[in-house]
């Protein structure tokens, strides 16, 4: 007994050791990068990574997909430690700027067509002229509504038409009939109640400017008359008028209430189309575009997920093959398929025009080409959103406008100072 | 004569009436929890607008998103919080224990000064030093690695420290007759000191469990890869900004309460003695 367990452990040694020894060789064959992916459903990830690895034989993936609550602060310590680990990350076009400023994206500028991009997505990608995110993808919300609940409070619903676009006062309006809180019944929600992304188009479209030119000055701007105007008016809609629910802040929570027919009228993001219809396969989807202020121009927020690669990888030239296939059309028609986000080739608009057909393909169309606004370009957006987001929670329950905005733009003021220098 | 005992039963009551009052509310929220997860999708929100027997009753029930919880990565991220916290408890007692004996019984210089910063340890924010010891433990190639998620989590300043005030509780003349007799420092500590410790094992224990039962952002930082996937990772990829499987979400985190619940139920009445005497010392 004694001599055969020895025996099978020294074959166990025998064979640790080949495997450890041949560990190294293997590396050598093939080069492999290092991708921070976000944690979306593994079916709408693998499909894409399968595709390059299909492409390049030589090169390995290695994929972490982060959950979206902690994508941010992963990367922080990720790209903080300066290492050239990892080569490839999934960014938040908003932060394209902050990333730039300190040495965490490589210069895409020579590298990528800016012509083949759709305006607004080149846009989204460039900080002081560069272009320094590989754009993967738009975003662009419009306003779904609920048929049946508007027919049965005899209301006619919005055009699917740019040119006929509600506005809010009329939105608010026709709220008013739908809503009813004591029975949780209510005319309006944004799918994001508290996050600049869906909200800052409303102080845009009174003339609002959401920062100074050079990204550095939120004092002014951000408590100055068009703002303050917007923001009031986003605070009656949960406090006088009553016609959306308060604090539903997680971007979930509104659809699904819109979806199981408590709330009648929902600013959300165009993915959306796809969750309520199947999961809320009764419910009669009506689709207008984004309102804009009796007084004011149309506005739509846009920017989405972008692809960055880190100047530190030891990997530029596998790095940029990868950035090659994620840009090209096949793979950007597979990924609509897999997450139909607003395409940002041109290309994907033209030879998949079919696709887009619809009255929300249409509308989305026409905001990205005409009204979309990206957020601001500062290196301090992380800063400047996490401010205003706490502001802008504060106003829909309650708090006073004018006061917040103003300590919200002196603390913005405050953390940008250090991107003066 | 019969005025005092129905006081005291009148007294007890409204006692009890407060606690149970207590005790719901805090549960509350977490029944609501464990029940929608056995509710189908449609129902999970359905009924919770206005609060009534429909919140907390579910009128279908559906093993549904237990089913797909338990199909996906979530054996593998239980195995794997276990092993990592089991391991971070085995290694956690040895090494605090052995620091907290010597902070107890020896003299030596700058022993105040380390002590202190033993202390100091624990009340430092996690964020701070997170990205040094990323640093760290890639220089050490340890990362994607089991290791990664144990080694930093084994020393804990807290726990050297209810060590050192349990240790330093036992008469220096036990000690002293041991060392008469012929046992070494490390024979004294695992002979007689450690048998003695129980509670404060135990507390050691569960602290350390629970810790690593909880780690979240560290796993995602040092080793976010598929194979070393733990149970709040698990959880959280229920969810992203645009679309969340709450049936799922909510199965994932009963299972992690639920598992949880275990060892704390079993060591709780430790857990509360031991904080308390530390405190008084």
């Amino acid at each position: 007994m004694t001599r055969l367990s020895r025996r099978a452990g020294l074959a166990g040694a025998a064979a640790t050791t080949a495997l450890l020894a041949t560990r190294p060789l293997r590396a050598q064959a093939k080069t492999t990068l290092k991708v921070i992916w976000m944690g979306w459903p593994e079916g709408q990830v693998k499909p894409l990574m399968d595709s390059f690895r299909a492409a390049r034989p030589d090169v390995d993936l290695q994929v972490e997909t982060i959950p979206f609550v902690q994508i941010f602060q992963t990367l922080e310590v990720r790209l903080g430690a300066r290492t050239p680990d990892p080569d490839i990350f999934i960014c938040d076009s908003p932060l394209t700027a902050s990333y730039a400023a300190r040495g965490h994206l490589l210069d895409l500028t020579p590298h990528l067509d800016a012509s083949r991009f759709t305006k607004s997505a080149i846009e989204a990608a460039s900080w002081q002229g560069k272009i320094y995110s590989a754009p993967f993808g738009s975003s662009c919300p419009v306003l779904f509504y609920n048929k049946k609940l508007l027919r049965e409070a005899g209301i006619e619903p919005p055009p699917a038409d740019v040119e006929r676009r509600w506005t809010w006062e009329r939105l608010v309006e026709a709220a008013k009939k739908l809503s009813d809180p004591a029975k949780n019944q209510w005319g309006f929600s944004f799918e994001q109640q508290e996050r600049p992304y869906m909200l800052l188009p409303l102080a845009q479209s009174l003339g609002g400017v959401a920062l100074s030119a050079d990204g550095l000055r939120a004092t002014g701007y951000v408590d100055g008359p068009a703002f303050l105007e917007a923001y009031t008016f986003m605070q009656k809609l949960y406090t006088e008028w009553k016609v959306s629910p308060q604090g539903l802040f997680d971007p979930n929570l509104p659809v699904e209430q819109f979806g199981n027919g408590k709330i009648a009228f929902l600013v959300a993001g165009t993915f959306n189309e796809a969750t309520i219809k199947n999961k809320y396969p009764d419910i009669e989807l009506g689709v207008a575009p984004y309102p804009r202020f009796e007084k004011g121009k149309a506005v739509t927020p846009t920017g989405a997920w972008h692809i960055g690669v880190n100047p530190r990888t030891r990997h530029q030239k596998e790095a940029l093959a990868l950035i090659d296939h994620f840009m090209s059309h096949d793979l950007q028609v597979l990924w609509f398929e897999l997450r139909p986000y607003p395409p940002v080739l041109k290309s994907v608009w033209e030879k998949e025009a079919r696709r887009f057909e619809t009255d929300m393909w249409k509308i989305v169309r026409y905001e990205l080409e005409h009204t979309a606004v990206p957020r601001p370009a500062t290196p301090g957006f992380r800063e400047y959103e996490d401010i205003l987001r706490t502001a802008l929670r504060d106003i829909t329950t309650g708090a006073d406008v004018k006061a917040t905005l103003s300590a919200a733009a002196q603390k913005i003021d405050r953390e940008l100072e250090k991107y003066k220098a | 004569m019969s005025g005092a005992p129905t006081r005291r039963v009148v007294l007890a009551l409204l006692r009890y009436s407060a606690l149970v009052l207590v005790a719901t509310l805090l549960l509350l929220p977490i029944y609501w929890l464990v029940v929608a997860s056995f509710r189908p999708a449609a129902d999970i929100f359905a009924t919770s607008s206005s609060f009534g027997l429909a919140t907390l009753l579910p009128e279908r029930l559906t093993l549904e998103h237990w089913r797909e919880a338990w199909s996906g990565e979530l054996p593998h991220a239980v195995a794997n919080s276990l092993f990592v916290a089991l391991s971070t408890v085995a290694l956690g007692v040895t090494v605090n224990s052995l620091a907290g004996f010597a902070f107890a019984v020896f003299e030596f210089p700058f022993k105040r000064l380390l002590f202190a910063i033993v202390l100091a340890t624990f009340m430092m924010p996690f964020e701070s030093i997170v990205i040094p010891l990323y640093v760290l433990i890639r220089g050490m190639g340890l990362t994607d690695t089991f290791a990664a998620l144990i080694l930093p989590e084994v020393a804990s300043g807290l726990v050297v420290f209810l060590f050192r005030q349990f240790f330093a509780a036992v008469p220096k003349e036990l000690y002293e007759a041991a060392r008469v007799d012929g046992a070494s420092w490390l024979q004294i500590w695992w002979k007689l000191t450690l048998p003695l410790s129980g509670p404060t094992i135990a507390t050691a224990s569960l602290m350390l469990f629970v810790h690593q039962w909880d780690a979240f952002f560290w796993p995602l930082v040092a080793a976010p890869g598929p194979e070393r996937v733990v149970i709040q990772v698990a959880v959280a990829r229920n969810v992203t900004l645009e679309v969340a499987n709450w049936g799922g979400l909510f199965a994932a985190a009963s299972t992690a309460i639920l598992v949880a619940l275990v060892p704390f139920l079993l060591l709780q009445r430790f857990y509360l003695r031991t904080v308390a005497a530390a405190s008084e010392r």
